[in-house]
């Protein structure tokens, strides 16, 4: 009776306040949005238009466009014209002399012809078939991370490593999801612990290193951690599945096999025991509820 | 009490309740603390991060709360110790937690009470469940002291191990996490504290003694906050729309670079117009054609006229003033406007583009890519077409869907032009607030007629002593509801319509089974009933919003899961009944024809219904990937494959037999059997409402 009489008092007459809490929040979740701000970051970028404001605010905000685009009725080929198939067929990332950035950011310049994305436009350039790539196949120069008109200047170090993360991650797709899935991940740009790591701590802004192999990753773990020692370096930062390409990397490809086991062994075993023990419990509530009602 | 209090046993040691409450404590801030970091991407894990003070604050009290936990397993093992050593007590035999054969014939045996088969058996003083929980708690703890002690120091632990060993103590840690918390936090407090036995809480592990009195709960209320301060971390902030509200300069100088490439204020008529002028600067002459040679001159006479005459040109066609320049996604009108429901358009259309019925040309065509219908580039003999016409034609006429519905189209669209849903639809469909077709209008008017019949007939008896004047008795009657309306009889009357209603408990007093069965088909129609009010608020109030549009989508993967998962129920159900009646037949069953009737209208509505949608799978030709998540009507539209590819003309027939079946069901419901889906809720309230009145 008690049971009853306490049953009916919270589901019957406190019941509505969740409820209705539940409606209002529902309701406030699925607000409209015809915002501007939801446009895609390439897209603002290749645009024919500049947003002063944002313009205006970033790090070149500053600077006429003469700086950067020179006097354009000078240059060799003038003012693309309107029509011609070239203006046309050409991103502006892919027309623009990103040599010209060199004359202000000499150091990240150099930095970056040492790394391994200028070295895989040099492949590209010798050979032309990669230049049919689809765009995040693509060898990235300036223009394909930085944003020349809004990139904003003096970001805290959480700030910039989240965007680190989104421009890195746009094409390193696997990458981002394993860091994302990481603690380094989770306590650098979730929780904006600005003592963690973010992709160029290890891999570095301009001279991205691919740090394949445990005595590579060492030297960067040894910045944060140092007690670290080579078996440390063995720990797997992004265990995804290894690509086709990678498979020459033997032991690597074994651990991650173990862990994948592991993870489909655990969750087979979470799944039959949370099946069985709520399966059970509900049958029980199920009979004992019946009985009851019975007595009743 | 102090006499009865004697006589009990002493089922826990203040040590052991001592234990149990702080292992409580460390592991409820163990799973608050590390789930936080686990699911450090939702809103609510970053507010407690924020209270707890960060990542380092998580971290240092999510090893706080480990020590303190795994403390009290250490202790626990040298209590054991001593327990065996110094009292010579024993560890194993029936009074202990030690597992032995008997636990396991004892869950036979319960399983089998829980069937309605036997008695509960007499369980030992642990018995199995709790030796479950006791064995599953002390190995846990101990796999997740081990790796979290391997993730806490591991420089330490890989100068003995391979790094990836840490890779694996993570997969570890987060798996038995997961299953800690899905067992204790859910089975434990629902089979120890929830269970109807033992409701609402079984206070022998705080007290000790074997339980005899029962304090109010205040658990619900927690886990109702629970659940309400994590409903509330879904909301972001709106962000500003950034415009610049600079003036242009002056025409007649040399031009400077902003005067064209400033982004123009598109929200005033003037950023619209120079919008608009550069883009024409172009495409206003006659010289602007495609390469090979389509004109593609916007005619001022068109858009300059239209609804859209103050758009800028890059408000729609949002991608393309750019290099290269051309467009992606064409020209968007989700942007500003929602999609329509239901009763516009028959079905919401959402793998059609919008310009494919709102534009003048008639040449439409699927694009695979885009998984969607689109107005062509060529007509059907392949000449190039510019679709530079921007004016908005009426659409009205039949004539305008006969692009996409007729015979042999190419679009995967039915021959036939269907009407669109009625509101008789909205107990399994999102529907919209007309009636339709007048067949679906003819069954309202049959129901209404059955309706006002059975009230009729209820107001033919005599109310409060009034036998003659039917005006005194909806007077009486209007006068007690009025009563029981604004007293505090209605939140009696909410926890009869919540238990007796909702819960059935009527149906489960009188048998498990048959609770079972009735339940998989009422909750099948109550689930796709509250789908389709909801879509049908959502779309109401919230138009463009992304849910609602979702909600509308039939092949939307949580749709077409819970559609088909309510359906599944449905039948499933339906099987069990039919069981019960033809094989079973206990003595209940009373198996008349009008249950039989009811029956098999059910059941040819919900089969034809999953025909309906395997066919429509097949017409539309929705991707395997997609469409698989309607985990029954894909497997249906293979089968329909296999008969024939061609269910264009199909689809017509069978909309209409799911269509007429349903309608013959409604205006069948005030008079069969099916009455009771009715009569029974009311009978209940309105009996529950009596009583307080006498009261």
């Amino acid at each position: 009776m008690i049971m009853k009489r306490r049953l009916k008092y919270w589901l019957g007459s406190r019941g509505i306040i969740p409820v209705a809490a539940f409606t209002f929040f529902l309701c406030c979740s699925a607000k409209d949005d015809l915002s501007f701000a939801q446009e895609n970051y390439q897209l603002i970028e290749s645009s024919w238009f500049l947003n002063m404001k944002d313009f205006s605010r970033s790090a070149h905000g500053t600077l006429s466009c003469e700086s950067c685009h020179g006097i354009m009725d000078e240059s060799p080929g003038g003012h693309p014209l309107p029509g011609t198939s070239w203006s046309q067929r050409k991103g502006s990332t892919e027309r623009y002399d990103y040599g010209r950035c060199r004359l202000c950011h000499k150091e990240s310049y150099e930095r970056y012809t040492k790394g391994v994305h200028a070295e895989a436009l040099k492949k590209e350039k010798a050979a032309p078939q990669y230049l049919n790539l689809p765009g995040d196949k693509r060898a990235p120069t300036c223009g394909h991370c930085h944003s020349s008109h809004y990139e904003e200047a003096r970001l805290s170090r959480v700030e910039s490593g989240r965007r680190m993360t989104d421009v890195c991650g746009g094409c390193h797709l696997s990458q981002k999801k394993t860091y994302m899935d990481g603690f380094h991940g989770k306590t650098a740009v979730n929780l904006g612990d600005s003592l963690s790591a973010y992709c160029s701590d290890c891999h570095g802004a301009h001279n991205c290193v691919s740090l394949k192999t445990p005595e590579a990753a060492l030297g960067a773990c040894l910045r944060c951690h140092p007690k670290a020692d080579l078996s440390f370096a063995k720990f797997v930062i992004h265990p995804a599945p290894p690509a086709e390409k990678d498979g020459k990397d033997g032991k690597k490809a074994q651990w991650i096999t173990v862990i994948r086991v592991v993870t489909a062994a655990m969750s087979g075993l979470v799944l039959l025991v949370v099946l069985f023990s709520y399966g059970h419990s509900f049958l029980w509530i199920l009979r004992e509820l019946h009985e009851k009602l019975r007595r009743h | 009490m102090a006499e009865r209090r004697q006589e009990e046993i002493v089922r826990f040691s203040v040590l052991n309740r001592l234990l149990h409450l702080f292992v409580m404590i460390g592991f409820a801030g163990l799973a608050l603390t590390g789930f936080s970091l686990k699911f450090s991407s939702q809103t609510w894990a970053q507010a407690v991060a924020w209270i707890l003070g960060g990542s380092c604050g998580i971290r240092s009290f999510h090893r706080i709360f480990a020590v303190l936990t795994y403390g009290c397993v250490v202790v626990h093992l040298l209590w054991l110790l001593y327990f065996r050593s110094a009292l010579k007590g024993r560890l194993t035999g029936p009074d202990s937690l030690f597992p032995s054969l008997k636990d396991f014939r004892d869950l036979l045996e319960h399983v089998r009470y829980m069937f309605g088969r036997g008695k509960v058996p007499v369980f030992p003083r642990f018995s199995y469940w709790e030796k479950f929980d006791y064995w599953a708690i002390l190995i846990g703890m101990n796999t997740m002291g081990a790796t979290g002690l391997v993730l806490w120091f591991p420089e330490f632990f890989t100068s003995f191990f391979p790094g990836y060993i840490l890779n694996v103590a993570q997969v570890l840690h987060l798996y038995e996490a997961i299953m800690a918390v899905a067992l204790k936090f859910v089975v434990h407090i629902v089979t120890t504290h929830l269970r109807p036995e033992v409701f609402p809480l079984d206070r022998s592990i705080f007290n000790g003694r074997r339980r005899f009195e029962r304090g109010r709960a205040g658990l619900i209320g927690i886990l109702f906050f629970l659940t309400l301060s994590a409903l509330g971390s879904g909301i972001s902030e709106a962000e500003a729309v950034a415009v610049s509200p600079m003036p242009l300069t002056e025409e007649g100088r040399t031009r400077a670079c902003l005067d064209c490439h400033r982004f123009p204020n598109v929200h005033t008529n003037e950023g619209a117009k120079s919008s608009q002028a550069f883009c024409l600067e172009c495409h206003g002459s006659d010289s602007c054609t495609r390469e090979d040679g389509t004109l593609l001159k916007v005619s001022i006479d068109s858009f300059g006229k239209g609804r859209h005459a103050h758009e800028a040109c890059v408000m729609c066609h949002r991608d393309v003033a750019r290099s290269p320049h051309k467009s992606q996604s064409g020209a968007l009108c989700t942007h500003c406007h929602g999609v329509h429901g239901e009763g516009v358009a028959g079905d919401p259309h959402l793998r059609v583009q919008c310009q494919a019925c709102h534009r003048k040309s008639l040449f439409v065509e699927y694009d695979s890519k885009k998984d969607l219908v689109i107005l062509s580039h060529k007509d059907d003999k392949g000449v190039a077409l510019a679709l530079t016409d921007h004016s908005l034609p009426e659409l009205r006429d039949r004539e305008s869907c006969t692009r996409c519905h007729k015979a042999g189209n190419k679009v995967g669209a039915a021959s036939a032009i269907l009407p669109g849903k009625s509101i008789l639809c909205i107990f399994c469909h999102n529907a919209p607030a007309t009636l339709g077709h007048w067949a679906f209008g003819a069954a309202m008017l049959v129901f209404l007629f059955g309706l006002s019949g059975m009230l009729l007939l209820w107001f033919k008896g005599r109310i409060e002593g009034e036998e003659q004047s039917f005006h005194k008795k909806i007077s009486v009657v209007s006068e007690r509801l009025w009563e029981t309306i604004f007293s505090r009889g209605i939140f009696r009357i909410f926890s009869v319509f919540f238990l007796d209603v909702i819960l059935q408990r009527r149906l489960l007093r009188e048998s498990v089974r048959r609770w079972f069965s009735h339940s998989l088909i009422y909750y099948g129609f109550l689930g796709k009933f509250v789908l389709g009010l909801l879509s049908f608020i959502f779309f109401g109030l919230f138009s463009t919003a992304q849910l609602s549009t979702a909600m509308l989508d039939k092949n939307n993967w949580l749709q077409a899961i819970l559609n088909d998962l309510f359906g599944g129920i449905i039948l499933i159900g339906l099987a069990f009944a039919v069981i019960q009646r033809i094989m079973v037949r206990p003595a209940h069953v009373l198996s008349e024809e009008q249950d039989s009737v009811a029956l098999i209208l059910v059941g040819v509505i919900v089969a034809g219904g999953f025909l309906l949608e395997g066919a429509r799978i097949v017409l539309t030709g929705i991707p395997a990937d997609k469409a698989i998540y309607s985990f029954i009507g894909y497997p249906v539209s293979t089968i329909l494959r296999s008969i024939t590819k061609d269910w264009q003309g199909a689809y017509g027939y069978l909309w209409w037999f799911h269509g007429i079946t349903w309608a013959v069901f409604f205006a069948y419901l005030p008079f069969g059997k099916l009455k009771h889906i009715l009569t029974t809720p009311l009978t209940l309230l309105i009996r529950e409402g009596g009583t307080i009145e006498r009261r």
